[in-house]
């Protein structure tokens, strides 16, 4: 029997039953699973539960609208709007406390915390792409997505989210093999940079890039006029306008991106000091020093990243005779730094970046604006945090948590029975430099069992210190 | 051997040389009159019962099964862990212990614990030269479940000194080496295990 075709109006009443019926299954199953995942996994900070929370509240309104206020026309945005938030249920069951370096996670985010601000939350979880990444802000999207809906109650939404305007969710990804390695963790410096990078890049580069914008525009179309393209003459003048516009475009993305992650460098070695230069040494080993931006996805070469963080550490790099240091638990970390300071001697990376007009004009903007672009996002740093984190001047308790982890102990505290806990920084300094001491004394250190028992050492040295800070003053209020 | 007083172990505390840390210790209390307290750790093993009939330490699988019949479970600072009537758990001390040569402890229980039934330690020498954290074996006898919390003080060491101080520290048995949290049963690393085997 041949079916006869719906009228226009019979099919949309059709679909729109179905699709009611389908979504408001899925939204529910999402409710479900992230109620499962809120309820029933072991974190051991509280921000999974809340992003668990976000979700499954927006799940169980968007299925109620569904079921009553939703229009017709918005049921195709809501199953977008499905898509985009159900994978975000797999930050959350990948931040159970069996994903993760938990000894250090509450260490971490307290300093993320410090950095950024109380009301930002934090997941750490792992990826299987070897790289560290942050992802977000969450509760901001939702809420600007599910304001859009006249229908969706946003009042009963927040009421039911419990979370504040100005409150805010991140996710930080760290490779999933690097797990124990929470050497390599002060990478998370760099990622916490982004998040004040971008606000930087909000309200600042727009303003800097038009200011420098007509001369470096000049000086792309003197280039271009130098070597204009073989066409009809009749069309020569517009193919130039044309590519002109498309390096210009080119460059500003050479360039924004150069800044973002420079800056975040900055932040990184800021808030951590040489950890986090070592943590981008061996992460930037895997690859070659000297890639054109161009070819990197507008990242700045490696050899440029380390040069500008070199410059940075500066003042760690030199010898304090006068005040014992380099002392002799740290010689040989400052040594090791100072041999990796000579890849930044040479200039390969900045021949690479002379050889194209787009990345010459793009860090010539760095170059103008470095200075100035770091020193107002340095400036988002609360006062806590405002002087950079310096080796020379922590050298002393950073040689007594290296003796420590020397003879199998966390470096948890500055000395036995002080009553004084070590801080995230100082602890990831001291693993630093005994593993660089270790390798000096013997190339052929680090066997799994060797690597093992230092990432346990500290590890177990940043969970005490932790609960050391958290506790110790309110344990009967009786110092040692 | 003698019980080394709490005073007496100021001596081991603050030598140069090869000496007694635990670490951290939040709060001065803990050193008693002859005796230390020591904090539970927030790191447990429990038996996955369900997973296996009876424990066998030798055989095929010797290497496998003690992980396969127990469960690493972290109760964060805060929180709590319910321990029921009949169930052992393994757990461990908050302190990071470094033994030296000359020094050995015993690992007993808190009378306040004992009179509601919880044991924390069977297996309760501390050799000289071990370093890590101590894994305790909590098992409630009593009849009503209790709640541990991680960070209570929950069990005392009670140092006595070995005289003279043993030649190669901690080397008979390297099976357990700076532990951080409570250790899987290692019984079929045991060197006489084959030798009382029959095949």
């Amino acid at each position: 029997m041949k079916s006869l075709p719906f009228s226009q109006a019979d099919e949309d009443a059709w679909h729109e039953t179905l699709r009611r019926r389908e979504l408001r299954r899925c939204l529910i199953s999402l409710a479900q699973l992230a109620d499962t995942v809120q309820f029933t996994e072991d974190f051991v900070i509280e921000t999974p539960t809340i992003l668990a929370r976000l979700i499954r509240v927006t799940a169980e309104l968007l299925a109620r609208g569904i079921d009553t206020t939703a229009r017709n026309q918005d049921l195709e945005q809501i199953n977008t709007v499905l898509g985009i938030i159900t994978p975000h249920l797999r930050y959350v069951e990948r931040a159970q406390i069996s994903q993760t370096p938990w000894s250090i996670v509450q260490s971490a985010e307290r300093l993320l915390k410090l950095a950024v601000g109380s009301e930002s939350h934090f997941i750490i979880r792992p990826s299987w792409a070897y790289n560290y990444s942050v992802i977000g802000e969450f509760a901001s999207v939702y809420r600007e997505i599910l304001s859009c809906w006249p229908w969706f109650n946003i009042d009963e939404w927040k009421e039911q989210v419990g979370l504040k305007n100005n409150e805010s969710i991140y996710c930080i990804s760290f490779p999933r093999i690097e797990k124990a390695n929470c050497l390599l963790h002060a990478n998370w410096g760099h990622e916490v940079g982004h998040i004040l990078v971008a606000r930087w890049v909000a309200a600042d580069f727009g303003t800097v890039w038009t200011a420098d914008e007509s001369q470096m525009k000049r000086r792309i179309e003197d280039q271009m006029k130098k070597n204009p393209p073989s066409v009809d003459p009749l069309f020569k003048d517009m193919v130039i306008q044309e590519a002109v516009a498309e390096q210009m475009r080119a460059t500003m993305e050479v360039a924004r991106q150069g800044l973002i992650e420079l800056l975040c460098d900055r932040v990184g070695i800021h808030l951590l000091g040489p950890a986090a230069l070592a943590a981008t040494m061996e992460y930037a080993a895997r690859f070659a020093m000297d890639i054109s931006p161009l070819q990197s996805s507008n990242y700045p070469p490696w050899r440029y990243r380390l040069r500008k963080m070199f410059e940075h550490c500066e003042p760690d790099l030199k010898d304090y005779t006068g005040v014992g240091y380099p002392n002799i638990e740290i010689a040989e970390y400052l040594e090791w730094l100072k041999v990796g300071s000579r890849l930044s001697a040479a200039s390969t990376d900045l021949d690479v970046i002379k050889s194209s007009i787009i990345t010459k004009e793009a860090y010539e903007f760095v170059s103008r604006h470095w200075e100035k672009a770091a020193e107002k996002v340095i400036a988002m740093l609360p006062p806590a945090l405002a002087r950079p984190y310096r080796m020379h001047e922590n050298h002393d308790v950073i040689g007594k948590l290296v003796l420590r982890l020397k003879q199998g102990i966390p470096p948890n505290e500055i000395a036995h029975l002080s009553g004084q806990p070590a801080s995230f920084q100082d602890i990831l300094v001291a693993a630093w430099a005994y593993k660089i001491h270790k390798i000096t004394k013997n190339p052929g250190w680090g066997n799994s069992d060797e690597y093992d028992l230092l990432f346990r050492l500290v590890l177990k040295g940043c969970e005490s210190s932790y609960v050391h800070l958290t506790w110790g003053d309110k344990i009967d209020g009786e110092k040692l | 051997m003698s019980t080394v007083s709490g005073r007496g172990l100021e001596k081991w505390f603050t030598r140069k040389e090869d000496p007694l840390v635990v670490t951290p210790l939040l709060s001065h209390r803990q050193i008693g009159e002859s005796s230390l307290d020591v904090r539970l750790g927030n790191q447990f093993i429990v038996f996955r019962t369900h997973r296996f009939g009876i424990f066998e330490a030798i055989g095929t699988s010797t290497s496998v099964q003690p992980r396969r019949s127990q469960e690493r479970q972290v109760i964060p600072f805060g929180d709590r862990l319910a321990l029921h009537p009949g169930v052992l758990v393994l757990g461990c001390t908050f302190e990071y212990v470094s033994m030296p040569s000359d020094l050995e402890c015993q690992v007993e229980g808190r009378s306040s614990w004992a009179r509601l039934g919880l044991q924390v330690a069977t297996a309760s020498s501390v050799e000289p030269g071990f370093k890590g954290v101590i894994t305790l074996e909590l098992s409630n006898v009593g009849t009503v479940p209790l709640t541990l919390m991680p960070g209570i003080r929950i069990a005392q060491l009670v140092f006595r000194e070995v005289k003279p101080p043993v030649y190669n520290p901690y080397s008979g048995s390297r099976k357990y080496r700076c532990p951080i949290g409570p250790e899987f049963s290692r019984l079929q690393d045991d060197y006489d295990w084959v030798t009382f085997s029959r095949k």
